[in-house]
């Protein structure tokens, strides 16, 4: 009988990439550390890897905008506002970097005219940015933990266990 | 297909974002609240916040960034490890807003999910 393939928990799924957006997001946030070029080919790589994160609660998205207005929780509407915001601030970092692109865009040959507002509007969204990934980190900081702990710290523990137990019964043979 | 279908309205969204950003950007408001800051200052802000010695004129403020020389090695040049203190920055005004907020959120959920048991119980019997 063929072996069926084993289903990932969408929540691991879920973790791994929202960990790796905000590790790109920590690095994006620091071209002094990252330098320029890796700051603004990183910074598109965390425009698609948002695009994903939306696709992954698409469901989610969808049934909270239904309800907003009708009976969804104080919590879920608060939590959709702040995404909203979130997603709104997110697209004015990246076109606003796009346009004061100094390594990204001249290396693919394409040139924008340079307008004084795009810099200022990017440090300032930038810093927006942070705050409110604060805020959508604190919304969901007890999933945060519980997931961590399923996901990560649990397979780790038992493991450890597994071990030292089998250490224990070679040493008691 | 479905896929597709989500993934060009997140991107029609988004492009609604950005012609709303270039309409703003050609308002009077935004180029004079932003023309003052100039590119200099916004620079200075985004790259760490460093500052101009104040008193100093436009044209030695920008010789007198402190640590200018790793700023523009690190923003230039490849990685730059002094910069790590950007993302430690970052990192504790998340880790501070998330402690303030985050137990915050959590009561006001519990006291949400204790109130809708109380609608959802029957009434109690009167004697």
């Amino acid at each position: 009988m063929p072996k069926q393939p084993t289903k990932r928990n969408p929540n691991s799924i879920n973790l791994a990439v929202d960990a790796t957006i905000f590790i790109a997001f920590l690095i994006a946030m620091a071209p002094r550390f990252s330098g320029i070029a890796i700051h603004e080919w990183l910074s598109i790589a965390f425009g698609a890897a948002i695009i994903a994160h939306l696709l992954l609660h698409w469901e989610w998205l969808i049934e909270v905008a239904k309800r907003f207005f009708s009976k969804a929780q104080w919590s879920s509407r608060i939590n959709y506002l702040l995404n909203i915001l979130l997603f709104i601030d997110i697209t004015i970092i990246i076109f606003t970097g796009l346009l004061i692109s100094e390594s990204a865009l001249p290396l693919l040959g394409i040139s924008v005219p340079r307008f004084g507002i795009w810099r200022p509007l990017h440090s300032i969204s930038a810093d927006f940015s942070v705050f409110l990934l604060g805020l959508h980190i604190a919304m969901h900081w007890q999933w945060i933990v519980s997931t961590t702990k399923r996901f990560i710290l649990a397979p780790f523990t038992t493991r450890t266990r597994t071990s030292i137990s089998q250490t224990q019964k070679e040493v008691s043979q | 297909m479905k896929l597709l279908a989500r993934t060009l309205s997140i991107l029609a969204i988004a492009l609604l974002v950005v012609g709303a950003t270039i309409a703003f950007s050609r308002t009077s408001y935004a180029t004079t609240t932003f023309a003052q800051r100039g590119p200099d200052r916004a620079r200075g802000e985004f790259s760490g916040g460093f500052t101009a010695q104040p008193g100093a004129s436009p044209g030695t403020a920008r010789d007198t960034f402190r640590n200018r020389g790793d700023v523009e090695r690190g923003r230039r040049g490849g990685i730059n490890l002094f910069g790590i203190v950007d993302i430690i920055k970052n990192l504790v005004l998340i880790a501070i807003i998330v402690m303030l907020i985050a137990p915050l959120v959590r009561q006001l959920q519990k006291r949400q999910a204790r109130l809708s048991t109380q609608r959802r119980a029957p009434p109690n019997p009167t004697t």
